[in-house]
């Protein structure tokens, strides 16, 4: 290597300008400069930068100065010799495994756990204060949600929705043909007699659903609504499976 | 078998990395007596816990990450201690006269090498990334691009600015005296 090897370029004024003001052939030298000293570059742009480098004495120039920096980064090396680095490593190793032997575990409930907790805070970069605020923010929630749960008197229409639970929907546990030609009236009427509650319908094909009162049983009623003379036909439906969360 | 308390499989790993961890280390902090420190706590930090290392991942990116927070951790100790007032300045090395005639004929190779050092040493460290990537690594430009998460054409740039700077920095010091 010669010992001139950053001189010549120094005059060439080449790193004068800027990267978007070099020429085309200038920049793609430039670009293609690293990886030809570190032979990473394809067949074609090889040849190319070998053309230039033949042609432009500056170019030349340039690829001294780039194997320079080149080797003298790949001669990052340590200057302690290896025994001694490598000794001193396996001894810190040792001192680290048997530090994270005796190291008890530690419990999140423990003093040990706050610890870890506060130290993962810290890591965090939590301010104390607004991590205080934070704590008295959250148990400030809880107490509100307590309370709001607690029955009070002449607080009646909170407990409705809130502590009481649904009553269960009356499930129809009939289902009555009517007759096309039969009157509104006379279908109330009956409805009336036998007990029972419209829940559903009619359907297009006089269908309805209803259910009968808890007084009244249910086969009592499947009698009264067959007897009359606008109910073609009457059907016990299975009883239906009560929803969750409701009261009987 | 790091994990099972293995010495000699932690020698092996030691010997085969050690030279790219050290001259990543070095780059970051471009200091000699702190990279030896760092890279040291590298491989205790890597081997005293090598169940983190997670399978698939490459075991120097692995090693490099480690090396990114001990750094900064040597940093935040150190810092203050580092003459950071050396480190070259753009704006300033612009303004500075062209050099004349061939006054680095008579330097030996070993010199150019010590005054390329000592500059390298000190520039951005951005600018470092890149040449440690690029001619210790190397890694062509849409690797380091891929790696640093920016533009090839950023790292094209930074390349370009970190080779400029490093020629104004040489010509001072071949002056005779380091940064004029």
């Amino acid at each position: 290597m010669p010992a001139s090897c950053c001189a010549p370029a120094l005059k060439t004024g080449y790193e004068e300008v800027a990267l978007a003001e070099l020429t085309n052939d200038a920049k793609r030298f430039a670009e293609l400069l690293p990886e030809f000293v570190n032979q990473t570059l394809n067949g074609a742009d090889r040849a190319w930068m070998e053309q230039q480098l033949s042609e432009r004495p500056q170019a030349r120039q340039e690829l001294e100065f780039e194997r320079l920096l080149s080797q003298t980064v790949l001669n990052t090396r340590s200057q302690v010799a290896e025994s001694v680095r490598l000794a001193q490593m396996l001894a810190a190793l040792k001192d680290a495994r048997r530090s994270q032997k005796a190291k008890p575990r530690a419990s999140w409930f423990g003093l040990g756990g706050l610890s870890r907790g506060l130290a993962w805070g810290v890591r965090l970069a939590i301010p104390v204060p607004a991590a205080i605020a934070l704590c008295l923010l959250l148990v400030g929630q809880a107490v509100y949600i307590a309370r709001s749960q607690l029955p009070e008197a002449g607080n009646q229409i909170s407990n409705a929705y809130r502590g009481a639970m649904v009553p269960c929907a009356d499930q129809p546990s009939l289902r009555v043909q009517i007759k096309a030609d039969a009157k509104m009236e006379d279908i109330i009427l009956l409805l009336r007699k036998a007990g029972a509650t419209l829940k559903a319908g009619p359907s297009e094909s006089g269908e309805v659903w209803v259910s009968i009162a808890p007084e009244r049983a249910t086969e009592e009623a499947r009698t009264v609504l067959k007897a009359s003379a606008i109910v073609e036909d009457v059907m016990t439906l299975p009883p239906a499976p009560v929803t969750d969360g409701c009261q009987k | 078998m790091v994990g099972a308390g293995d010495e000699r499989a932690a020698a092996s790993l030691y010997r085969n990395y050690f030279g790219f961890v050290y001259a990543y280390v070095r780059h970051l902090l471009a200091q000699d007596a702190g990279a030896e420190d760092v890279t040291q706590d590298v491989f205790v930090a890597a081997f005293a816990k090598p169940e983190r290392f997670m399978a698939g991942s490459k075991f120097t990116t692995w090693l490099c990450g480690i090396a990114n927070f001990k750094a900064a951790d040597w940093w935040r100790k150190n810092g203050r201690d580092v003459a950071l007032e050396v480190v070259v300045d753009d704006d300033g090395l612009s303004n500075l006269a062209d050099p004349h005639g061939d006054f680095t004929e008579d330097i030996e190779f070993a010199q150019d090498q010590e005054a390329m050092r000592f500059c390298i040493d000190r520039l951005k460290p951005l600018h470092r990334e890149v040449i440690f990537q690029t001619y210790f690594a190397e890694q062509g430009v849409a690797s380091v691009a891929s790696m640093l998460d920016c533009p090839e054409g950023t790292v094209q740039t930074r390349l370009f600015y970190a080779r400029k700077l490093l020629r104004t920095c040489i010509e001072n010091w071949i002056r005779g005296g380091r940064l004029g």
